[in-house]
């Protein structure tokens, strides 16, 4: 062992850096925050230990459930929802001959991954908009009454599933593609010579050799679901704020905004505990990693 | 009860009139103040204390006063040196203030001054963050001094006969603002009562006031705020207060706030209120304002003299001219409007120096630092030739804010002059302006609940009775009211 450490001296001290970045950055942050859960924190000067106080007001808490539910409404609507339309893309781009054409539709599905979402909540407010949004304005032109989809309940809460989705449309199609690209051709050819049409093809070759990957985004979808934020804390308002408020937004409002740091903390340990039981799960379900 | 334009535009008139042209903002002269010689002799003192601490280094967190960008913070601190031979360190977060201080104050960061407001302060009190200032502001020749904060304004502050802070400037009201050169062109009167708001909102929608062919929008609004004035005509106010009995009582979750949903309702079923006010953010309700779509807003008293200046500035020929309007009176003739949060600077307990800190605090209300915080950094915003000011085209674009827009000090004469109309609003503001009660619970608990409600009131998605019926429950359930 020895031995292997001096051998291998200079391979550790090039993952030196490494070690002390996620040390100071990740893992004390993370003892901190466990910590912090267990306390009552004052902004400057002494803290007191309450034991599992912060654990037991979050639990107790209305508006704790009510999140959890907007998360798991929310983060499995986007998981759900949104596993079949990257794969659908991928395949209708695997199927274009043209070159050109190919990129550029690769290019354009991919685009909407590359803006922040204040970008993209510009954008959607500004064609959803109840007033001189092109939607609803031909939503007037064809008789209708116009829908104010940001201040709707179930509207915003189906935006707030539709868009990450979108959004992120291509990026997982890219993903797709790439493994698609991958398959031996020679498996087609030996198809095609059995007389196996194009969706048998796809259907008997291409997606169960996707698997794999399938179950690579699903794992990562998985891992982000309890831990969505950004479209919620940009998306909500006064209306919908309740309907759509997830547990992260929940976090920062206790801890950010009302300076509630040990209960901000306890809801932050029981999300990264629920994030560690999901994959778990997902991982024994789906035998991800394991030699097919 | 009206009050015909015609007296309001003479004074509006005349002070326009008056106006000159300087830097490219047309401003209008400011009165002239006979200063109290007390002030005068305090702040000289406070010049010859501060001469105890020259080279000494300051640190200050901002999150409104300082320069525009990084490359003015800069000028700023070298400005601030050159005035009070101290150093300063300005730290002045561009976004997510609350954050910044949260995270600072977390980690021990040691500041001499921490700006903040006051909702914030109540949350920080109970901290045991701030520095007890009670003792030395009431030695302060300076800050004692009515003529430089009136003391009934300290009440605003105090918590258990304690004050933990000082103000950082004058908070104006949030009142109604409408275009007096479309009331000109209409013959119509300023409106004073729910009938007569409507009235003047459909005669602007409809008379093509601009000329345009357009049809105004007749209230623009950004969330649920914005919406006192209307509260006013029935006698209610905002926030949640105690009565002198125990009781506990939210005007805008009670019984009589269901004829104000209904008045709201037909407002914006009739087109009449901005449909993406729920959204929207202010700096899309000014623009609408200033381009001649909407016909009202109700928005901060300093801002009818800067959309006056601004329009003056880059659109000289544009007839633009706003006003404040007092607002919606009650059935007694009563008017309410609210005024804002005091901004405040407090000195945190782990303060490096709080002599110093404070002394600063004292030297914030006197003419130079007034002079910075306003008109900007001398040779930079403006400039001064043989006793005459003038504003650089940076100074007139940074509108004499650089955090003190409006100072406290009644001594204090703007040299350059007066946004056009300000005087006006700031008069109403004195009139008819009150702080709302709110306590710590408003802000993360109620509000909240009321907003949801109130907007889905306004649009339609609840029946008023119903509505109110059910904020109610949920607040009775809550243990806000009783």
């Amino acid at each position: 062992m020895t031995g292997n450490m001096r051998r291998y001296a200079w391979l550790y001290v090039m993952i030196l850096p490494i070690l002390i970045y996620l040390a100071l950055f990740v893992y004390y942050p993370l003892v901190q925050g466990v910590i912090s859960s267990f306390q009552e924190t004052k902004l400057l000067g002494a803290t007191h230990w309450v034991g599992t106080a912060n654990y037991e007001t979050a639990i107790n808490t209305k508006q704790f459930w009510q999140v959890v539910r907007n998360t798991l409404l929310i983060g499995g609507g986007i998981i759900v929802l949104g596993f079949f339309p990257p794969i659908l893309v991928a395949l209708a781009l695997n199927e274009l001959i043209s070159l050109v054409f190919k990129k550029i539709a690769q290019t354009t599905v991919y685009i909407p991954h590359l803006f922040s979402w204040v970008v993209i909540a510009g954008m959607w407010m500004y064609i959803l908009a109840p007033n001189g949004g092109i939607v609803n304005e031909t939503i007037k032109a064809l008789g209708g009454q116009p829908i104010s989809f940001f201040t709707s309940i179930p509207w915003s809460r189906f935006l707030m599933i539709a868009l990450p989705i979108w959004r992120d449309m291509g990026y997982y199609a890219i993903i797709y593609l790439a493994a698609i690209t991958a398959i031996n051709p020679s498996l087609y050819e030996a198809a095609r010579v059995d007389g196996a049409s194009r969706f048998q093809q796809t259907w008997q070759i291409t997606l169960p050799l996707l698997k794999p990957t399938m179950m690579v985004v699903f794992m990562l979808n998985t891992l982000g679901m309890l831990r969505i934020f950004d479209q919620i804390f940009i998306m909500r308002n006064a209306v919908t704020k309740r309907y759509v408020d997830v547990l992260m937004t929940y976090v920062y409002d206790l801890g950010i905004t009302q300076h509630k740091i040990g209960l901000a903390s306890a809801i932050s340990v029981m999300v990264l505990g629920a994030t560690l039981v999901m994959t778990a799960i997902v991982w024994t379900v789906t035998g991800f990693g394991k030699e097919e | 009860m009206t009050h015909h334009l015609s007296r309001r535009s003479l004074v509006q008139g005349s002070a326009l009139g008056a106006a000159v042209m300087l830097g490219g903002h047309r401003l209008v002269s400011a009165q002239d103040v006979e200063p109290d010689a007390d002030f005068l002799a305090a702040q000289d003192a406070v010049v010859e204390r501060l001469k105890e601490f020259e080279g000494s280094k300051i640190k200050m967190l901002s999150a409104v006063v300082g320069g525009k960008d990084p490359e003015e913070d800069q000028l700023f601190m070298d400005e601030f040196k050159r005035l009070t031979g101290i150093e300063l360190e300005l730290v002045h977060p561009t976004a997510e203030y609350g954050q910044k201080l949260q995270a600072d104050l977390s980690a021990g960061v040691e500041y001499d001054l921490i700006y903040t407001n006051k909702d914030t302060m109540d949350v920080l009190v109970n901290e045991g963050v701030l520095t007890d200032l009670t003792e030395r502001i009431a030695s302060s020749a300076v800050l004692s001094n009515p003529t430089v904060i009136p003391t009934a304004e300290w009440d605003m502050i105090t918590y258990d006969d304690k004050i933990y802070s000082v103000f950082n400037k004058f908070e104006g009201s949030r009142m109604l603002t409408m275009r007096a050169d479309w009331f000109e062109k209409l013959g119509l009167d300023v409106p004073r009562s729910a009938d007569q708001f409507y009235d003047t909102m459909v005669a602007f929608r409809d008379s093509d006031p601009a000329g345009d062919g357009g049809s105004p929008i007749g209230f623009s609004a950004t969330g649920t705020y914005d919406f006192q004035p209307f509260f006013s005509a029935w006698g209610l106010r905002n926030g949640y207060r105690k009565t002198d009995d125990g009781s506990k009582v939210i005007d805008y979750a009670s019984d009589e706030a269901i004829p104000v949903y209904e008045y709201l309702n037909k407002l914006y079923s009739e087109g009449l209120i901005d449909p993406n006010f729920a959204t929207q953010d202010m700096a899309a309700v000014r623009n609408q304002f200033m381009t001649d779509k909407v016909s009202s807003l109700c928005y901060w008293d300093t801002w009818v003299g800067l959309f006056n200046a601004q329009m003056a500035a880059n659109n000289p020929d544009s007839p633009f001219r706003a006003i404040g309007v007092a607002g919606i009176a009650d059935e007694n003739d009563n008017i309410t409007i609210t005024r804002g949060q005091p901004s405040i600077w407090f000195v945190p307990i782990n303060a490096p120096n709080p002599d110093l800190s404070f002394l600063i605090l004292e030297w914030w209300h006197t003419f130079d630092a007034i002079r910075l915080a306003s008109l900007g950094i001398e040779g930079h915003d403006f400039t001064v030739t043989d006793g005459v000011y003038e504003l650089t085209e940076i100074g007139a674009q940074h509108a004499m804010d650089h955090g003190v827009p409006t100072p406290y000090n009644t001594n204090w004469v703007n040299p350059v002059g007066e946004l056009p109309g300000l005087r006006e609003a700031q008069e109403i503001t004195k009139q008819y302006a009150s702080l709302d009660d709110m306590g710590p619970d408003w802000g993360p608990s109620i509000k909240p609940l009321v907003d949801e409600a109130m907007i889905r009131m306004i649009l339609g998605d609840l029946a008023p009775a119903d509505g109110v019926a059910a904020l109610q429950a949920e607040l009775r359930d809550l243990g806000f009211i009783d």
